[in-house]
């Protein structure tokens, strides 16, 4: 397995060279040119201060997170086509080591040009700019992010993969994104919010969802721990970091115990898992459908449903590649317009 | 020695790709695989190296389950009819691939490259389909396995790189004792050095054997008569016949002197009998199963 991990590594070497150039060197070039404080008025001191300019690190979380987004592509592609699939399946490797190498490499391609362009950028800041920042935060944050970034990796590796085509995969990962932000808005309208626990948890219930913390050590870096105390706009709790842990561990769990199941001859057919369109598409109708709730007149209801379920059977026509849809998706359509329509009486009589 | 065991595979519930199918391929042969367009070739090389695992029964090589099983895998090489390779990659790229996971022989691997006049350094996307198919070839005979399995083995191969790959096959049986399963519609380059053959058609292997001996259980008889005769009008049970004029050649099992007792009652002007190869045999065959009439 070593040798075979090593054969990927170098095949992929040319691969996290470009992606590290093209992380660095915008990070790099910004640290390297920006100013180090800008003259603002501070509210607390009731007075005009120097202020430290963001140190801009939120530039290599954003790709951060666009490569836990293209990454999987590039590393689980290979199940999703026929070729690549007899050449790899065929390999005297069982698919469990596989698929560890496979996501090994991947985090590789994740984390290595992250690091280098995270700690190139720390460099030059510390060169140029110290003693404006508190530096020991930027490991903290690098810590911090190199636990979210291996978490979302995990579960966008497992939502791509449960597609039979590259471009379902990325649909996958996008739906699922959002997918639970959007339930729980649909709780938190309807009123279920006032359970605190739910309001608190909408804000990092997406397996990308970790702005705050992002936020929260930019600010520490820039200002130090003494701030955080003084300051109650930092919104640290358990959830930010549980929520991403539960992403991860179901991700990776899933990624390999499901790996059982998957038939090769899947490859380039239509992405049909009970993961996939199968029940994203019920759902995503059933809380869109909830909204029409908030629509006063219920005249515009019948148009707005007509409308929203037009939409549902295109998309499952797209999907299903043919105007022949069987009953199963007929039924499971039917259950998210069901359950939309109820939710959208219970959001209309809550609001109004 | 390669056991299928009453192995069956459909790719949706609808259609049945392979049925039951029990076969043993003996060690040390090179073993034709044949049928039309559809029949299920290359799913059956596809479960024999275990990229895909049956609905039901197994593949067995040396008595082991191949499906998930490294050791298994170890001894097969599968040579895809459109095998994969990068945008960029040589040939000495690929080659890294099967260093890391099979006991590669490099100086075997060149010395084909050499003998196909193939650039190592080249990127394989400039080769034609021929020179790809050169480059996995070499491949193939450099992993030395102990079954190597072929799919399309001789499709884009140019006359001399076929004779190249047939005396490399015979060599690798001998020297190594290895088994080699070739799919292909080159039905003559089958003929010179397989040992055995199977015919795949409707799920299962509906005919098969040693070449040799079945060849020569097969008859080919061309006859002529001074009037008009169909072929149904001969009174012999013939697996293929066609007709020119009053001429008729036709492709018949049985009893050879029995049938030409039955053809000359008939009074012909005259009566040859013809050598039969392998790919009148398959027509034979496949004909006698209700297929080209």
């Amino acid at each position: 397995m070593r040798k075979f991990f090593a054969y990927e590594f170098k095949k992929r070497m040319w691969t996290m060279i470009i992606l590290t150039l093209i992380c660095a060197v915008p990070y790099v070039v910004t640290t390297f040119v920006m100013d180090s404080t800008y003259e603002g008025y501070d509210y607390r001191l009731q007075m005009n201060v120097d202020h430290p300019m963001t140190p801009m690190t939120w530039m290599v979380w954003v790709e951060l997170l666009i490569m836990c987004f293209v990454v999987p592509v590039l590393t689980f592609s290979f199940k999703m086509r026929k070729r690549t699939l007899d050449c790899y399946y065929a390999l005297p490797i069982k698919k469990e080591k596989l698929f560890l190498v496979k996501t090994l490499i991947g985090l590789c391609t994740v984390f290595i040009p992250f690091t280098a362009a995270y700690f190139s950028g720390f460099f030059i800041v510390l060169l140029r700019l110290d003693g404006v920042y508190h530096l020991g935060w930027y490991f903290v944050q690098y810590l911090g992010l190199l636990f979210f970034g291996v978490c979302l990796f995990g579960f966008n590796s497992f939502t791509f993969t449960r597609a039979n085509h590259p471009a379902d995969g990325v649909v996958f990962m996008l739906a699922y994104t959002f997918v639970a932000f959007l339930v729980l808005l649909v709780f938190e309208v309807i009123g279920f919010a006032k359970w605190e626990h739910i309001e608190k948890m909408l804000y990092f219930i997406s397996p990308a969802g970790n702005a705050h913390f992002m936020v929260n050590t930019e600010a520490l870096i820039m200002y130090g721990a003494q701030d955080m105390v003084n300051n109650p706009s930092y919104t640290w709790n358990g959830w930010m970091f549980a929520i991403p842990a539960v992403y991860g561990v179901i991700g990776y769990t899933l990624l390999f115990t499901t790996l059982r199941f998957e038939k090769a001859e899947n490859a380039e057919q239509n992405s049909d898992s009970w993961f996939g369109y199968r029940v994203l598409i019920p759902i995503y109708v059933a809380c869109v459908l909830a909204f029409v709730g908030l629509v006063d007149s219920i005249l515009w209801w019948v148009p707005l449903y007509f409308m929203i379920a037009s939409v549902s059977v295109v998309l499952t026509v797209i999907y299903r590649r043919s105007f022949r849809i069987k009953g199963w998706y007929w039924l499971m359509l039917g259950i998210g317009h069901g359950v939309g329509m109820l939710l959208s009486f219970i959001m209309h009589l809550s609001v109004y | 020695m390669i056991e299928i065991k009453n192995l069956s595979k459909s790719y949706d519930k609808k259609k049945d790709v392979l049925i039951d199918l029990t076969a043993t391929i003996a060690d040390a042969t090179v073993f034709g695989l044949v049928g039309i367009n559809g029949a299920g070739k290359s799913t059956l090389l596809r479960l024999i190296a275990g990229v895909m695992r049956g609905d039901r029964g197994q593949v067995c090589v040396d008595g082991e389950d191949v499906y998930e099983n490294e050791r298994a895998k170890k001894q097969i090489f599968f040579l895809p009819d459109d095998p994969y390779y990068t945008s960029n990659v040589t040939a000495e790229g690929l080659a890294d691939l099967y260093r890391a996971t099979y006991d590669f022989d490099n100086t075997a691997f060149f010395a084909y490259l050499e003998k196909f006049s193939l650039d190592s350094k080249a990127p394989i996307r400039n080769f034609s389909k021929g020179m790809k198919r050169q480059v996995f070839v070499a491949l193939a005979l450099a992993v030395k396995p102990k079954y190597l399995l072929l799919d399309e083995a001789f499709d884009g191969l140019d006359p001399l790189a076929r004779l190249v790959l047939k005396k490399a096959l015979v060599e690798l049986v001998e020297s190594k004792g290895s088994t080699i399963i070739i799919s292909s519609h080159s039905l003559r380059e089958l003929e010179d050095i397989c040992d055995s053959y199977g015919i795949l058609d409707m799920g299962s292997i509906t005919s098969s054997g040693d070449l040799g001996n079945d060849l020569q259980k097969v008859y080919k008889f061309q006859v002529a008569f001074d009037r008009e005769m169909t072929p149904e009008q001969l009174g012999v049970e013939y697996m293929s016949a066609e007709k020119t004029g009053r001429v008729i050649r036709f492709i018949i099992k049985g009893d050879k002197e029995e049938i030409l007792a039955k053809i000359k009652a008939l009074n012909p002007l005259f009566v040859e009998e013809i050598d039969v190869d392998f790919e009148e045999l398959f027509i034979g065959e496949v004909q006698a199963r209700g297929y080209l009439k």
